[in-house]
C-alpha cells in the first residue's frame, strides 16, 4: 500500500512520467519540481542538524523541529501540484477502466471540473486564514503563522492552474476526437 | 451525512483521486450547511503540521536509495544462498529477500516495485511460469510494511496517538510469520508441481553472500537499535537511515551518481505529496466526520454486534478485508483509524495489537482484486497480465488470512516484544 502512487519506485532510469501534453510553462514545471526537491533536501538537512545538536553538541537547536514541520506542509502543497501535472495522485481507476476513450475523457472532464470549483472555494478560505494566521508569531521560530498557513492557498492555487491545464488538454482532446489511439496517462 | 459518504464514494469510484474525492465532498458539504468552512484549510494544514509523520519522506527515500544502489542484488543473493535448496527454490529466495528488504522499506509498492523486478526476472530465467513468480513477488512484498520501518505503521501511530515504536516492534512477529507461512505454502506447491531447487551453496559462499549483503543489513539494525535505545525518534531514525543510504551509495559500493540521486529525490517527492494530499483530504474530511460524532455513531454499532473483544476484532476485520478488495489501503486506514480506534478502547484492546491487525487487514487487501496495489505494480513491473495475477495469488491468502487468524487469537504474538523491551508500555 502506501505511496501507492504509480510509478516505478526506483527505477535506475530517468522517469519522466508521461509528458504533459502542454510545452508552455516549462519554467514553473521545472520550479514546482525543483523547488519539492529543494525543500526535501532541507527538511532532511534540518532533522539531521537536530540529531547532530543532540548526540554531538548535547544541545539540539530548538527550531529545527518547528523549521521541518513547516517545509513539509509546503512540500506536500507544492508538490501536489506537480503531481496533478502528471495525473499520478491516488486514483482508482478500476471503474473508468470499463469505460470507451471518449466517455472516459469526458468523465475526466467532469470530474477535474469539480475539484476546480472546490480548489477556487479553497484557495478564497485558506488565504483568508492565512491572513488571520498572520496575526499569531510561531512558537519556535517567532515568524508569523501566516507561513504556514500560507502554503496552503498558494498550493490551492497552483493545483487550480494544473486542473485548469488538464481540462483545457481533455477537452481539446475531446474536440480533436482522436479515438482509438492510446495516449499515455499517469493513471493507474 | 449519507449524501458526505455517497458523494465522496462515488466520486472516488468515478476515478476522481482519493484526496480530491474527500476535498471535494468536504467543501460542498460545508457549502451547503454553511458550518466550518473557515475551518477547511485550518485542518488541512493542521493534519500535516505533524513531526512523526515526516518520518515518511525518508522510509521512502532510504528504499529507493538502497533500490538504485545495487543492494537489492547483494540482498537477493544472499537469500538465494540461504534458502535456494529447498523445493521451489526461488520461491523461497523470493520471500527471503523481501524479509531481508523489508528491514530498510517500510511500504510495499517498494518492495514490489524495485526488488520485484529482480525477482521475477531471477525467477522467470530458472523457468517458473510467470503466474507463480508474479503471485510469489506481489505476496512477500507484504511483509515490508509489517517488519519495521512501516510506514502505515508511523500513520496509525499519529492518528490513534500510539506509540510508533511499539507499533514497530509488534510487527515482526507477524511479518516472520507471514514469510513462514509464504515459505510453507511455497514448498508444497513446489512438491506438487515439481518445481526445481537451486544446487545447495557451500558454506564458502554462503558467507561470501553475508558478508557481501552485511552493510546494507545494519540498517534495520540502526533504525530500530536507535529507537530503543532513545538515540533517535522514529523520524530522526528515518533520516540516520537515509544518510546510511547515501553512504552506502556514494562511498561504500560507488553506483550512486548526483543524476540518479536527483531523480531519486524527485520520486521521494511526488510520492509523499499523493500521501499527503490524502492526509489533507482526510484531516478536512474527519473534522466533519467529528463534528457529526461518527466515531460515537460507530462506536455504539459495534458495540451491539459484538460482545467481546474478540468479536470486535473478527467484525472489524471481517469489514476491512471487504473494503480492501475494493478502496485503496492508505484511505482505508486513514478514514478507518480515528472511527475505529475509540471503539477498540471501549473494548479493552491493546492499541498496538489493534494497530498491527489493522495493518495485516490492510495488506491482504492489497493482494485481493479487483482493487489490488501490489497486484497492479507486479503487473507493470513484470509484464505480467493482471488476470493471471488475480487467480495466482489466491493460494497464497489463506496463509496470510491465517497468520491473520492467529494474531488475532493471541494478542501476545503481537504485543510479547513491546512489553518485553518497553518497561513504560
Amino acid at each position: 500500500m502506501i505511496n501507492s502512487a504509480p510509478g516505478p519506485a526506483g527505477g535506475a532510469a530517468p522517469s519522466e512520467g508521461p509528458i504533459s501534453p502542454e510545452p508552455p510553462l516549462r519554467w514553473l514545471r521545472r520550479a514546482e519540481e525543483n523547488l519539492g526537491t529543494f525543500l526535501l533536501c532541507l527538511i532532511f538537512l534540518s532533522v539531521a542538524l537536530q540529531v547532530v545538536g543532540r548526540l554531538v553538541f548535547r544541545s539540539p537547536p530548538f527550531w529545527t523541529e518547528e523549521l521541518a514541520r513547516y517545509l513539509f506542509v509546503w512540500l506536500v502543497c507544492i508538490g501536489s501540484a506537480e503531481v496533478v501535472r502528471i495525473r499520478g495522485h491516488i486514483t482508482m481507476d478500476l471503474f473508468a477502466m470499463m469505460l470507451g476513450p471518449r466517455v472516459k475523457v469526458l468523465l475526466q472532464i467532469l470530474l477535474n471540473a469539480a475539484i476546480l470549483a472546490s480548489l477556487v472555494v479553497l484557495v478564497w478560505y485558506s488565504w483568508q486564514g492565512a491572513i488571520r494566521a498572520g496575526r499569531i508569531d510561531s512558537v519556535a521560530l517567532g515568524v508569523p503563522e501566516s507561513l504556514l498557513y500560507g502554503a496552503l492557498p498558494v498550493g490551492a492555487a497552483l493545483m487550480t492552474l494544473r486542473i485548469l491545464m488538464l481540462l483545457a488538454a481533455d477537452i481539446s482532446e475531446l474536440h480533436r476526437g482522436a479515438m482509438g489511439r492510446p495516449k499515455a496517462r499517469g493513471t493507474k | 451525512m449519507p449524501a458526505l459518504f455517497g458523494g465522496w464514494f462515488g466520486l472516488m469510484v468515478l476515478g476522481m483521486p482519493v484526496g480530491f474525492s474527500l476535498i471535494v465532498a468536504s467543501v460542498a458539504w460545508m457549502l451547503i450547511t454553511g458550518q466550518g468552512i473557515n475551518f477547511a484549510a485550518q485542518r488541512m494544514v493542521a493534519g500535516l503540521n505533524s513531526f512523526p509523520l515526516l518520518a515518511i519522506p525518508f522510509f521512502i527515500l532510504t528504499a529507493q536509495l538502497m533500490n538504485t544502489s545495487g543492494v537489492t542484488e547483494r540482498l537477493f543473493a544472499f537469500a538465494k544462498a540461504l534458502v535456494g535448496h529447498i523445493a521451489g527454490g526461488l520461491g523461497h529466495v523470493n520471500v527471503m529477500a523481501s524479509l531481508l528488504f523489508s528491514g530498510m522499506s517500510g511500504s510495499a509498492v517498494a518492495d514490489a516495485a524495485g526488488l520485484g523486478q529482480l525477482e521475477i526476472k531471477a525467477m522467470r530465467d530458472a523457468g517458473y511460469d510467470d503466474k507463480f513468480a508474479g503471485s510469489v513477488t506481489a505476496a512477500s512484498a507484504i511483509i515490508g510494511p509489517l517488519v519495521p520501518p512501516s510506514i502505515p505503521m508511523v500513520i496509525y501511530g499519529v492518528i490513534a496517538n500510539t506509540s510508533i515504536g511499539a507499533l514497530f516492534l509488534g510487527g515482526i512477529v507477524p511479518g516472520l510469520l507471514c514469510a513462514l507461512a509464504l515459505m510453507i505454502t511455497i514448498y508444497v506447491i513446489a512438491i506438487r508441481r515439481g518445481y526445481p531447487r537451486e544446487d545447495r551453496a557451500s558454506a564458502k559462499h554462503l558467507w561470501t553472500t553475508f558478508r557481501r549483503a552485511l552493510v546494507p543489513l545494519m540498517t534495520p539494525v540502526i533504525i530500530i537499535g536507535g529507537i530503543f535505545s532513545g538515540f533517535f525518534s522514529p523520524t530522526e531514525a528515518a533520516v540516520v537511515a537515509t544518510i546510511y543510504a547515501l553512504f552506502l551509495g556514494f562511498v561504500v559500493y560507488r553506483q550512486m551518481t548526483l543524476t540518479i540521486l536527483i531523480e531519486v529525490l524527485r520520486e521521494t517527492t511526488r510520492l509523499t505529496a499523493s500521501v499527503g494530499l490524502l492526509i489533507m483530504g482526510v484531516s478536512v474530511f474527519g473534522y466533519i466526520m467529528a463534528r457529526e460524532q461518527v466515531p460515537q455513531h460507530a462506536a455504539s454499532f459495534f458495540l451491539s454486534w459484538a460482545d467481546t473483544p474478540l468479536q470486535f476484532l473478527i467484525v472489524v476485520s471481517i469489514m476491512l478485508l471487504i473494503l480492501g478488495t475494493f478502496i485503496e489501503s492508505l484511505a482505508i486506514l486513514l478514514l478507518v483509524v480515528p472511527i475505529l480506534v475509540p471503539a477498540a478502547a471501549t473494548f479493552g484492546i491493546d492499541l498496538v495489537h489493534f494497530g498491527v491487525v489493522i495493518i495485516m487487514n490492510l495488506m491482504i487487501g492489497i493482494l485481493t482484486p479487483p482493487m489490488g496495489v501490489a497486484l497492479f505494480v507486479v503487473s507493470s513491473v513484470g509484464k505480467i497480465p493482471f488476470r493471471d495475477l488475480a487467480i495466482g495469488i489466491l493460494p497464497f491468502l489463506l496463509p496470510l488470512v491465517g497468520v491473520l487468524i492467529l494474531s488475532i487469537l493471541f494478542p501476545q504474538l503481537v504485543t510479547f516484544l513491546p512489553d518485553l523491551l518497553m518497561n513504560n508500555r
